[in-house]
This record gives C-alpha cells, structure tokens and sequence, in this order.
C-alpha cells in the first residue's frame, strides 16, 4: 500500500514539474512558431557588429559575474566569519540594491556622472558598466552566500586545519567547496540577468545581443531578425546553464560532529574590526548611492514645478503589490513539484527538468511578452489584458528563483528526517506537512519573496501586458523617461516608493539571513 | 517556528489587503473618467494604441472624453509586433504613432482603413499617408544642438552634409534612433546608397556615438561635446524642468535652407481596420486634428505634457517650440518608412546600429 502510494507520489511530482516545464518554455516554442530560422542568423552573424554584441555579451556576463562573485562571497565572509562591527547593520545594507531596479541604478550612475564628471566615461565604459550592474547584482550572490557559509561544520575545517596547517588550506578544502552550490546559484541569477539585461545597457553605452534584438523590433520593425537572434541568446544562456551547473554538482559538505552544531570559527580582526567594516561599506554606498542622491536631488529639485499627484502614485504602488504578491504566491506553488523532485530524486530526468525552467529567463523579456500576447489572444482572449496574463508572464519570468530558494531549504531539510517520522508511522501528507516543509520553510519564502521584489521591479513584460489603463511604480517611473533619459525630477516620487516597496521584501530576506549572523568580540 | 510562520502569514495577508484595495483605486483612478458625458445612450469606448508620450495621450483622451462622452482604453508603448501577435483578437481601434514608422508599417500591413478625406484636409500638405491610410496629428524634426561655450553659431556646419568635414572631427555627439534611422532611410531614397554609405562613415568617423537622443542632448549641455544631432524636443523639454530656455547653456539650431538635418517627421494616427467602432474612430481622428481640438491643446500644453511636439494644423503655433512653417526640412513620402531594411542593412554594415 505504501509503496504504491510513494510510486504515485513520484509520478504525480514528476508529471507536474515536467508541466511546469511545458509552461516554462512556451516563450521558446513561440520563437519557432511565429517564424525564425538560423539563415537569419547567419545573415546577421556576417555584420561584424552582430559577433561584436556577441562577444561584448560573453564578455560583460564574464566579467560581472566574476565581480559578483568577489563582492557577495567577501561580504558574506566579513558579516558571517569575522570579528567585524556590526555585522547585522552590514549585511542589511549589503542586500539593500536588490530594492532598486538595474535600470534605474544605471540612469542614477548615467546621471550622477553628467552631474559630476560631465566629460568623463566612467560608468559608460566597458568596465565601468560591469562595475554599475555588478553592484545591482551581487545581493543574489551575497545572500545565499552567508546562509551557506553557517551550514558548514566547524569541526571538518579543525580536521582540514590539523591536516594542512597553511592559511588558505581550510578556504581551498571547506569553505570553497561548501559555498559552490550557492555561488553556482547566484551566479547563474546573475548572469541571466546580465543576458537579458535592456534598459540599463542602452544607458550604459553597451550592445550586447539583447539591445540588438530590442533595435531589430522598436527601430526597424524587424521581428523575423529580433526572434531569430534570440534564439542566439537562448543558446548562450544554455552554455551558462551547463557551466553553473558544473559549479552546483558538488558533494553535500560533510558532517563530522554529531548533535547539535557548534557555532563557526570566525576570524579575529583585532583592531581591524571598525577599519574592515568601513571598508566594506564602500561597496553597497557606491551601489545605492547614485540612487539615493540623484531622487532627492530631484525631490528637492528648486525648479521643481510639478506637483506630485501622490493618490496615482499610491494606486500604482498597491497595484504594482497586488501583482508582485499574486505572482510570488503562484510561482511557489508551481516551483514545488520541480524542486521537490529534484532534490529527493536527483536524476538526469529530473534535472534536465529543473534546468529547462531557466531558459524563459534568458530571453529578453520583450520577447516573453509577446509569446504570451500570441498565446492569450489565441488561447484565452477572454484572459487577455487581465491581470491574470499578467502575473503568469511574472510567474514564467521569475520561477526560477522560486525553484533555487526552494531547493536550498529542500537540501536542508533532509530526506533522512523524513524517513525517520515514516519509521515512527507518519503518513506522506502528515510528514510532509510536520517535518519537511517546516524545515524547508525559509527557503520557500526567500524564493517567494525574490518573485515578488523581482516582479514589482519589472518594465518591458509588464508595458506589454499591463490591464488598460492601469499602471505600476515602473510603468509609471518609465512614462516620465520619455523613452530616453529618466528625468529625476518628475521620476523621483516613482523610484521613491518603488524603493520603499523593495525595502520591505529586502528586510525579509535579509531577516532570514540575519539568523546567521551574530555581532561577536574578539 | 510557529512565530515565523505566523509573522509570514501576517505580512502576506496585510500586503494581499493592500493589493486588493489598491487594484480597485487603481481602476477608478486609471480610467479616464467621463465627466462630461450627458448622452442618453452609452457611448463606445475606443482602445488606443500608442507609443506618443504617455501624458500627451493621457491629455489629449481625457479631453476628448469631457467633449463627448467617448471613452478611452490605453495602451501605452505599443508596437507594431504587439498587433501582429494579437492577430484577429486585436482590441486596438486607434494606433497613435509617436514617429511615423509604425504607422506607414500598419498601412503597409494593409491593417489600416483609410482616413477621412475631410480630416486629411486639416493639416498640413506632405505631412500625412500620401495614400490616406494615416493623418498626422503632431510632428517633430531633426535639430542640431550646440553649446556655445565651445563653439560659436556662425562657426557651425550650414548643410548637414558639412558635418563631416575635417573640422568636425571629434566635436559632435549623434545617436542611432529610429529618426536617425528614418533620417538614413530617406538620404537613400533621394541621394542613393553610395552617396549615404560616404556620409555615414564620415559621421562614424567624426562624430561620437551617444546611443540615445537624450544623451546627446544631455552630453551637449554638460560640456563633454560642442555639437549634437537629435530631435528638437528634447531640448525644450529639459528647458522647462530647468526653469526656462535661459537656464540652458546649450542652444537649438536649425540648418538655414531646405535641409535633411531639419528633417520633420510626423507622428501618425491611424484607424485598424479590424476595428469595430469606425465611425467614432474617425470623429476621433477628425477632433484630434482638428485646430479647435487636439491641435490647440498641443500647442498650448506644457512641455510636461505635449514634449513641444508641433502642432500640423495650418496657423497653429506652438507656444513652446514655435511654427512648424519655419523648419525648412524637405518633403518626402513618410510612407516609404515603412520598410527601413536599406537604412537597417547599411547601419549594420557600417556598425552604426544600435
């Protein structure tokens, strides 16, 4: 009885996250669909310019990643594992740029650099706009990082340490290690975001394959071009799939102690505790504060005629947390069958599965949109131009998070308790129910909470497919840019409550991280 | 645990509540209302779709609305694509283009019915679809910036043509948008490939490429280049948040003759013609066009709200940006936008692209 009970289990679970893949790629099967073939392709590849936004996408994609990378994992080193001066005000601040849109960080950087070094280059070169996006991204990098960093068992790095008593040795053999499912994690987010990226690479001066695609639709008109270089991209994010994936297969760290864990070791700092805090704060001040200096200069702007109309900016900003809410709550329930199976029957089948769930979130969103606009007018006209259309393009968009942070909390909360209760008689609903989703919970609900903070931050899907006559925090924000540069003074009310909104989601995440932190003396 | 769970529980249920009352605000709040509706029976409403600047729709829909009755659907920045995906289910009745492309794409399309003769007749000649299928209801054109702390007026370029000579290099600022492109497409059309291939590469070669029109008006401003090609607007709209003209170190030229660099082109309104409501279309069209209607509240309107865009009727003058009449731009056949793979192809070529 059980047992056929358990095999049903399995397939029901398998045959939903295979459904959710389906979902997951309808914007892929559109491209093929509505027209585009690799003769366009190669049309476009004979530009030189074309294989040019190629390489200046691997290359960004390259170098943020890697920036991401040193910024989260240092900064979740320095709350979680040194001696530093308050650790709890510092990891806050460190996630504090997941609050505010890329595209709107980049038009600050834009425009806080014309204000202050009006000849300069700085933020529109190469690396300058690697720097601008790094420090938008690496949150994704920096959070996992530090929840990561607590799971590892002191008493493995005392074991490396007396093997291999050089420095680094402990870094190299545990910690390392120990951080590559979440920096693998991160860094996919991370990259995919840099792939897609359109808004904040036009300002920054970059071409990459996504400004290509979105030139071919709004300057030529050209959507046989714009589809078949997507599949471009859809092919470049596959490569970033396949490397993080290489970066997550690792073994689950090692327990050596049994019984309840013991604090980590942290690093002394000695008199560098309030020196290495300062230090640290340079990075989220250079990313929030282009942001925070370029809104009140506009809300304080002496020119300023307008008068802010704050009841539309209060309707944008609750219908803009009705979608994000909807959206999240949608996207947790879709992402389980996927992450459940995964992380209990971690099989080639089961895999492929999860990774299939990313590719929607390479294509630029324009695209998605349209592939939704395709299928709701065909499938569902009566759906179309409701928010319904809406919050599913969120879901489609930003599952993907839901299915990361889930399989985070999944991984720690172990198969082996569950087996456990099942000893003790305790029935699949029950366990589930008592044991494994208690445990998986923070987990489940950072993955909610970044579909929602992502989903109110999102432009070019929700233009599309936003109900007539209504309007988001970025509908909004984007209206005032007139298609060109964002205008602080009328845009600062926007990004002010669009901040506001993120703060809120960002306190949370980082609530649940803060658990791993806790201020110490040397 | 359990207080985990619950403060979870809390905040999710207040911000639902939230979302909840919000999404009812935001649809009274959104729609533009019908005040002024007196009518016995009901009126249709129109679904409008634009990529024009939203606040100049908003304006001009709600006046309309306050006028007749008629109400509006909205949406903002539409494109051609999102037609074409939507396919019959369309709900658009109106597209209200912001450059004339993707109104000559829609008439080329053939999804556009032809626009009242009558309404044609209100604006001025050379302006609209020589074959009818769209009537412009603003325009803007194609201007030179330049900041006279670095280079005088008499020291500019007289022809666009002039811009790439050796004097220039390195003093100007340009941006490859949809009126560059437009600009690009029409230099083929009358002066061919070869002469617009010399004419670009020495805009590659003189010039800075900015990517974006606002950008070259805002390097312009701050010093970093002497010269800038853009759209008109822009300046007059950065202007009005400074607090005036005079707040402006940079200043608008126009090429003193008959010139490409003062191309003007028209913003497009169009009627698809899958649309169920043609007749209020058409009044709609008529009224937007019309000098008493939609044409004194472009020219009256504050640069917030109208951008300084041209109005086309005949003697309306925009109290911002002045009399269309002035700009000395060639006329040509707006319609032959409607495919731009010539211009496409040769920017890409010459990595001129955005």
């Amino acid at each position: 009885m059980a047992h056929r009970e358990r095999r049903f289990g399995r397939a029901a679970t398998a045959l939903g996250a295979f459904a959710v893949a389906a979902l997951s790629l309808t914007p892929v099967v559109y491209l093929f669909v509505s027209g585009s073939s690799l003769g366009q392709v190669r049309a476009e590849l004979h530009y030189p310019a074309t294989v040019a936004a190629i390489w200046q996408t691997i290359g960004l994609t390259v170098l943020v990643s890697g920036i991401t990378v040193a910024f989260g994992v240092g900064g979740a080193l320095v709350v979680a594992r040194t001696t530093v001066v308050l650790p709890r005000m510092l990891t806050v601040l460190f996630a504090l740029p997941l609050a505010v849109p890329g595209f709107v960080s980049a038009y600050a950087a834009y425009a806080a650099q014309l204000v202050f070094f009006p000849r300069s280059n700085l933020v529109t070169g190469f690396v300058g706009a690697s720097m601008v996006l790094s420090l938008t991204l690496y949150p994704y990098v920096f959070l996992p990082c530090i929840v990561a960093l607590r799971t590892i068992d002191p008493a493995l790095e005392e074991v490396t340490a007396s093997l291999r008593p050089q420095r680094l040795a402990r870094f190299r053999h545990v910690v390392l290690p120990a951080l590559r499912p979440a920096i693998g994690a991160g860094v996919l987010i991370v990259a995919l975001h840099v792939i897609a990226e359109y808004g904040a690479m036009v300002q920054l001066g970059r071409s990459t394959l996504t400004t290509k695609v979105m030139a071919e639709m709004l300057d030529y008109g050209d959507y046989g071009t714009a589809r078949s270089l997507s599949l471009v991209l859809a092919a470049l994010s596959a490569i970033v799939l396949a490397v993080t994936w290489r970066i997550t297969a690792t073994n689950t760290p090692g327990v050596v102690s049994h019984g309840s864990r013991r604090p980590a070791r942290f690093v002394s700092l000695g008199r560098w505790r309030v020196p290495v805090a300062v230090a640290s704060l340079v990075v989220p001040l250079a990313a929030i504060g282009p942001t925070a200096l370029m809104t009140t200069r506009g809300l304080t702007d002496p020119n300023r005629q307008l008068a802010v109309d704050w009841s539309s900016v209060g309707a944008a900003f609750s219908t803009t947390a009705g979608y994000a809410v909807a959206a999240a709550f949608v996207a947790t329930v879709l992402a389980f069958p996927v992450s459940w199976w995964v992380t209990r029957r971690p099989n080639r089948l089961s895999q492929i599965t999860e990774r299939l769930v990313w590719l929607a979130h390479a294509i630029p969103s324009a695209i998605l949109a349209l592939a939704l606009v395709f299928l709701a007018t065909r499938a569902a006209p009566s759906f179309y131009k409701t928010p319904s259309v809406l919050v599913m393009a969120y879901v489609i968009l930003f599952l993907p998070l839901a299915v990361a942070y889930q399989r985070v909390g999944l991984v720690n909360s172990r198969q082996v308790y569950d087996d456990v209760a099942a000893s003790l008689g305790s029935g699949p609903i029950r366990r589930f129910l008592r044991v494994s989703f208690p445990l998986a919970l923070p987990g489940f609900a950072a993955g909610a909470i970044l579909v929602a903070l992502d989903a109110s931050k999102e432009l070019t899907t929700t233009l599309m497919l936003l109900p007539f006559n209504a309007n988001t925090l970025s509908s909004k924000l984007w209206a005032t840019t007139n298609g060109e540069s964002l205008d602080f003074t009328a845009a600062a009310p926007y990004a002010l409550m669009l901040v506001l909104l993120g703060v809120v989601p960002v306190f949370l995440l980082v609530r649940h991280a803060l658990r791993h932190v806790e201020p110490r003396v040397d | 645990m359990r207080n985990r769970i619950r403060t979870v529980g809390v905040v999710l249920a207040t911000v639902a509540l939230l979302a909840v009352t919000g999404a009812a605000c935001g649809s009274d709040g959104g729609s533009t209302g019908a005040t002024g509706s007196t009518g016995t029976k009901p009126k249709a409403t129109l679904t409008i779709y634009t990529d024009q600047h939203a606040d100049l729709i908003a304006a001009l829909t709600k006046a309309y609305t306050a006028k007749t009755g008629v109400k509006f659907d909205i949406q903002n920045d539409a494109t051609v694509g999102q037609i074409q995906a939507e396919g019959k289910a369309s709900k658009a009745d109106v597209f209200l283009s912001e450059d004339p492309g993707p109104a000559a794409q829609l008439g080329a399309a053939g999804l556009l019915s032809k626009v009242d003769a009558a309404t044609l007749k209100q604006v001025r000649p050379g302006l609209s679809s020589a074959k009818g299928l769209w009537v412009a209801y603003a325009a803007r054109s194609r201007v030179l910036y330049y900041n006279p702390t670095i280079i005088s007026e008499r020291s500019l370029p007289k022809t666009l043509a002039d811009i790439i000579k050796p004097v220039y290099k390195g003093k100007f600022a340009w941006a490859p948008s949809g009126a560059f492109v437009a600009t690009t497409q029409y230099l083929i059309e009358t002066e061919g490939l070869a002469k617009t291939k010399t004419f670009l590469e020495g805009i590659k070669a003189n010039g800075v490429n900015e990517h974006k029109n606002g950008n070259v008006r805002d390097t312009v401003e701050a010093g970093k280049h002497a010269m800038g090609l853009s759209n008109h607007y822009y300046w007059w709209v950065l202007a009005s948040q400074k607090g005036g003209p005079t707040k402006l170190t940079s200043r608008i030229y126009h090429f003193p003759t008959v010139d490409p660099g003062n191309l003007i082109l028209s913003s497009g309104a169009g009627i698809l013609a899958s649309s169920k409501h043609q007749a209020e279309a058409q009044a709609f069209l008529a009224w937007l066009t019309a000098a008493d209607g939609g044409q004194h509240l472009i020219a009256t309107a504050s640069a917030d709200v109208a951008e300084a865009q041209y109005p086309i009727a005949p003697g309306v003058v925009s109290k911002i940006s002045g009399d269309l009449g002035d700009v000395k731009s060639p006329r040509f056949d707006m319609d032959e936008l409607a495919d731009s793979t010539q211009a496409e192809n040769l920017l890409k070529e010459l990595g001129m692209a955005s």
